[in-house]
């Protein structure tokens, strides 16, 4: 799967090296408190975070933004659908993309979020000192969250919104690529392929090591002790189960166009509906931009 | 009066002869003769060719790629006439930019001149320690406009409970405040506006207070000898007009700093993921467009050569309305 974004034209132009994901972590003595279940639908998710949030704890910590950077399409793969379809048409232009997105206003109107938190959702410290009872964040966190709630904490993946969705979160690799104009173009290539393709016991070693990631060849994984158990173990089987790549085609332009809407939907109470009508006709527009070249 | 001796014509000449005659010898001959057109280029050479180089090659270059597609290059092919323009002109996001532009401008050049004209004002009548005082108000131009919003937004306005303005909300008993997330109403402002307003109130009373030690006394005392009331009589009739030229300079530069606004708000606004598709000025909005991840710069500099003009024709229009440039009288 992080191979698709790597993948134009039938051809693989890098290798993936450490896989990253986003997550949404929960702190279960405080959902315990509160009676809530982790949630298994958006609509759960709106309520569980409303029934969490008190004077002094926010039920969900989005981002400072309110959840329109960080979350960004996420909600529409979770409403079953996609940002780009394969065919490279826009993938979005459905009503259950404009219900998901009006969860995320509900969330916004019932004050159940946490904003203007001092470091931003890639950090988990709001989530650590107790700002809020659920943060969205990455893998990356996951030790640092380890090492200040020990086991008081499970992860999820965004939760299914409608009957047709299905959990969802964004999965990215980085990846080696060589320059093609290189007098040394061959050996590049030969010490890439020796480093991330052969050489696994490097690659374990640079994933787990150093920071927190899953390595990129499947058959690492099952061997990594620290990704057997508890909340990594089930990190990464979100990752193969709910994990989506932003396509290729999905280019700035559009994202920026889709994020500001999304903005207004959620601060500004913008009808979910029409803001989705002008952001289908823009993507729609930088598609055929992106597919015109050669 | 003036006129009649035109002290301004003397100087060139002492005693009736060229200056140069008078000093015994004639100019430039320690050296012999000099070669005037090498050494003017000797001089201004260098800048004027990083003028070039730096400004007007930069310049130029941006009105070319304003014609062309030219996404990630700035070697473009494919000619597009006016498109860009066309396409910047109708887009919603720099339009609303301009709205934001002249909103922002609306809020902080009338504040800021005010609360430095009543600094200086103040200063300029306090007797003791009249230095102190100034260096105290004048302190926060020093301060980085990046690191006063990062305070702003980390510790001042931040949107938690222990956070400096919901803490004050608090023993109130208050709801907190997500200042910077908030659209409706649109908190966010207070904080831009606030953070500008301190950093450079100090810098524009300075200004003003080099026009107030200007007026002459004789003013105040005649004013006082006709009858008018100090206070608002004296500050109407005297120390305003007083100060036109001052305060003309002062409004100019509010508006061309209004129209620059870009650290404060990326500072405040930006994250990892980008920016909100509100409080985004011109440039901001430009930054993000030619040089953010879109790198679509032929569009971008469409947007600045746009920009570039409504900031001539505003900056030349009020200059014509203010009469800068005219003698002071």
């Amino acid at each position: 799967m992080v191979l698709a974004p790597k993948t134009y034209d039938g051809r693989i132009w890098a290798i993936p090296q450490v896989v990253d994901m986003h997550l949404l972590y929960y702190r279960k003595s405080l959902l315990d408190d509160a009676g809530v279940e982790p949630p298994r639908s958006l609509e759960a998710l709106v309520d569980a975070a409303k029934a969490l949030t008190t004077e002094k704890v926010k039920g969900l910590f989005l981002g400072n933004d309110g959840g329109a950077g960080a979350l960004g399409v996420t909600p529409l793969y979770a409403a079953g659908l996609t940002s780009v379809t394969e065919d490279g048409e826009v993938g979005f232009d459905d009503p259950a993309a404009a219900r998901a997105l009006g969860r995320l206003r509900q969330l916004y109107a019932d004050k159940s979020l946490l904003l203007g938190a001092p470091s931003d959702w890639p950090d988990p410290s709001a989530f650590t000192q107790e700002l809020t009872a659920m943060q969205w964040c990455g893998l990356w966190a996951l030790p640092a969250v380890r090492e200040a709630l020990g086991d008081d904490f499970g992860v999820l993946a965004l939760p299914a919104e409608g009957a047709d969705g299905r959990p969802a979160l964004p999965v990215g690799a980085y990846g080696a690529a060589v320059s093609a104009r290189s007098d040394h173009e061959k050996e590049a290539k030969d010490f890439v392929k020796w480093l991330w393709i052969d050489k696994t016991e490097y690659q374990q070693d640079f994933a787990l090591s150093y920071g927190f990631h899953i390595p990129a060849r499947l058959s690492l994984v099952k061997q990594a002790a620290k990704l057997k158990e508890g909340p990594a173990a089930d990190a990464v089987r979100y990752s193969t189960a709910y994990g989506y790549a932003d396509p290729l085609l999905w280019t700035p332009a559009s994202r920026t166009a889709y994020q500001d809407a999304l903005s207004r939907i959620i601060k500004s109470g913008a009808n979910p509906e029409s803001e989705l009508k002008s952001v289908v006709r823009e993507v729609r527009a930088e598609l055929d931009r992106a597919r015109k070249k050669p | 009066m003036r006129r009649a001796s035109e002290p301004g014509k003397v100087p060139m000449k002492a005693h009736g002869k060229p200056l140069g005659k008078a000093l015994g010898k004639p100019l430039g001959k320690p050296l012999g003769t000099q070669n005037r057109t090498l050494w003017f280029w000797v001089f201004v050479g260098p800048f004027f060719l990083g003028l070039v180089l730096f400004t007007y090659v930069p310049l130029a270059w941006s009105v070319y790629l304003s014609f062309f597609d030219a996404h990630n290059t700035v070697s473009p092919t494919d000619f597009v006439g006016l498109d860009n323009y066309a396409s910047m002109l109708r887009n919603e996001a720099f339009t609303d930019s301009l709205v934001t532009f002249a909103v922002f401008s609306a809020f902080i050049v009338p504040t800021t001149f005010v609360l430095s004209l009543a600094l200086a004002l103040m200063v300029n009548r306090v007797r003791r320690a009249q230095a102190f005082f100034r260096s105290v108000f004048f302190l926060p131009a020093a301060c980085s406009y990046v690191v006063a919003a990062l305070i702003w937004k980390l510790s001042i306005f931040n949107g938690v409970r222990f956070g400096l303005a919901n803490t004050v909300l608090g023993w109130f008993g208050a709801e907190q405040i997500a200042w910077l997330s908030t659209t409706q109403p649109p908190w966010y402002w207070l904080v831009i506006v606030t953070v500008r307003l301190w950093l450079q109130a100090g810098f524009y009373m300075i200004l003003f207070l080099a026009g107030l030690q200007r007026i002459s006394p004789t003013l105040y005392e005649a004013a006082a000898v006709d009858g008018a009331r100090p206070g608002w009589q004296v500050l109407r009739h005297i120390t305003l007009p007083q100060l036109r030229a001052t305060s003309v300079a002062v409004t100019l530069l509010l508006v061309i700093n209004a129209f620059q606004a870009f650290d404060e708000f990326y500072a405040l606004l930006s994250d990892s993921q980008g920016y909100p598709p509100y409080a985004r000025p011109p440039l901001v909005y430009l930054y993000y467009t030619a040089l953010g991840q879109e790198q679509n710069l032929g569009f971008g500099s469409a947007g600045a050569v746009i920009l570039a003009l409504i900031i001539a024709v505003v900056t030349v229009g009020q200059a014509r309305w203010f009469g800068l440039g005219g003698k002071e009288d």
